[in-house]
């Protein structure tokens, strides 16, 4: 691997929608995915 | 100086960049030294490899450079000092790391989780994320690296059937609740979920507790760094499992509270004194700074007292999620939906809702505007994009709650495989709104979550695309509320 200086490429504080499984009491996910799946 | 991960900070190594995140998803919102909220960043390649030196214990930064040094021969150690003095910094600035001039220093500085010091304004709150873009999201990042396809992230365990209540609205049947996993296909299972670089586990059950090796599980996550979400009665909790608990700042515990009248509980779970039983748990927890989150259902026995719970969980600073969403259970018999309310009932309790929580019309409001964007040919759900569930026998099914609805399993076959070929987890991934044609020119659907596993479940042949009308029933009665409060404010 060739050093290049440290960086930051992407960044997001946006909640990940599709990822809250126990938002719900009964603990099942409810919001539509992003096509990445995260 | 000094640095160090912080350690609800989750890191994960893809070689060719590096993810980083708080546990935004499960646990209480965290945010940074401006207030913002920390979020998650793709790091490069070299960020990456300065990331995966740093632990949770604080290293200064000679020992750190030099560990980075071995990877990059040849760079001058003097070069890389720098940019990690640099890099570090900016990681800090946002909230992922923390540094020091001195080791004590260093690992002092962070603050434990403390519902002390836990300001009702930062407790979770969908409405209150705001988005802060580089160049790039990570979202469209990964979108871009993986070419679409989706990664799990998030894996629900039920690792007991077995539990010690019986609660009347349980989509679980209660002859079902019998075995438990075998450790050893626990801990290959972990061991997979490593490999591919999960975030978060849940451990359900059933209850969870009455597993024997329910603390060396919680251990082994521990050791693997995983977010963990037990989902707990907390009758069974002692002392053993608080620690473990407390020794895991990436955990979160979700427990069910239906009343404070405990008779009401109690009728709710079939079991005398789980009421106190829990409830006293929730205070231990609390005690202990372990992060809890209150379910609390509402059906027809605590329609008119689960506010009491609500108001009790916000004199502790816990956040409670309150859903009068109740589906049948997996084997399609609907006895357990005797106690859901009616329509009727739901609209007397968002009636109530509204009259006492100003932001609640808003909040419907502002959610069906968000779906306005939606189009048909988008995902219907996050089915088998992100997250899966496994049964205690191996099965593996695609959300809480549809466990008859196999699309493998791990005694067979890897969960890897079973989440990139698996047939049914094909057909799941690639169903669109448009698939419900019926739906589509609807004039509720704003107003409406299309949920598979509701539809499945209560439909006797377990068609997911049989669409439940009572779920269109609080759509139309939705919508219509927020119609007639429309009219009413522009009368008045």
């Amino acid at each position: 691997m060739s050093y290049t200086k440290p960086e930051i490429l992407a960044q997001s504080t946006l909640q990940m929608a599709e990822c809250r499984p126990n938002s719900k009491p009964s603990g099942r996910p409810c919001n539509p995915p992003k096509p990445g799946g995260r | 100086m000094f640095f160090k991960q912080k350690s609800n900070v989750i890191f994960r190594n893809y070689e060719s960049f590096g993810y980083i995140s708080d546990n935004r998803n499960f646990g209480y919102t965290q945010t940074n030294n401006n207030g913002n909220h920390i979020g998650d960043k793709i790091l490069s390649e070299s960020g990456a490899v300065f990331m995966s030196v740093l632990n949770r214990k604080p290293q200064s930064l000679d020992e750190l450079a030099k560990k980075i040094n071995k990877q990059f021969t040849d760079v001058n150690i003097a070069t890389i000092k720098n940019d990690a003095k640099e890099f570090y910094c900016i990681l800090e600035q946002d909230g992922f790391i923390v540094s020091g001039e001195t080791f004590q220093k260093c690992d002092e500085k962070e603050t434990r989780f403390s519902y002390k010091a836990l300001e009702p304004k930062i407790i979770k709150k969908d409405s209150s994320w705001t988005i802060v873009h580089l160049e790039k999201s990570t979202q469209e990042f990964l979108e871009e690296y993986f070419k679409g396809k989706p990664q799990l992230t998030n894996l629900h365990i039920e690792i007991t059937s077995k539990c010690n209540e019986r609660c009347i609205h349980c989509y679980i049947p209660h002859d079902n609740k019998v075995s438990r996993i075998e450790p050893g296909l626990f801990y290959d299972v972990l061991k997979q979920c490593k490999n591919m670089r999960l975030l978060h586990l849940t451990l359900s059950g059933g209850e969870p507790m009455l597993h024997k090796n329910f603390c060396d599980f919680l251990r082994k996550c521990k050791e693997s760094d995983f977010s963990v979400n037990v989902l707990s009665n907390l009758t069974l909790i002692n002392d053993e499992i608080i620690k473990e608990m407390r020794a895991n700042p990436l955990l979160c515990v979700q427990t069910s509270l239906y009343s404070m009248n405990p008779d009401i509980h109690d009728e709710i779970t079939q079991i005398k004194g789980s009421f106190e039983k829990t409830k006293n748990a929730i205070l231990k927890l609390i005690e202990n700074d372990i992060p809890l989150q209150i379910s609390c259902p509402i059906l027809k026995q605590n329609k008119n007292c689960y506010g009491e719970v609500i108001k009790w969980a916000k004199k502790h600073n816990i956040h409670v999620g309150d859903d009068y969403v109740i589906i049948a259970r997996y084997n399609h018999t609907t006895q357990n939906l005797d106690c859901r309310l009616s329509i009727n009932e739901i609209k007397e309790m968002i009636d109530d809702k509204i009259a006492n929580d100003s932001n609640y019309l808003e909040q419907i409001e502002m959610a069906a505007e968000k779906k306005k964007n939606i189009t048909s040919n988008d995902f219907v759900c996050s089915v088998c994009h992100s997250s899966v569930c496994i049964a205690y026998n191996g099965n593996v099914y695609p959300c809480a709650g549809w466990q008859d609805y196999v699309v493998g399993n791990v005694k067979e076959t890897s969960l890897n495989d079973i989440w990139d070929n698996s047939e049914k987890v094909q057909y799941l991934r690639g169903l669109r709104n448009q698939d419900f044609s019926e739906c589509i020119q609807c004039s509720d659907k704003e107003f409406c979550t299309m949920c598979m596993v509701r539809n499945a479940n209560e439909n006797p042949q377990g068609d997911p695309l049989a669409v439940n009308k009572y779920f269109c029933n609080i759509a139309k009665l939705n919508r219509e509320i927020v119609l007639e409060r429309k009219e009413k404010s522009m009368n008045s």
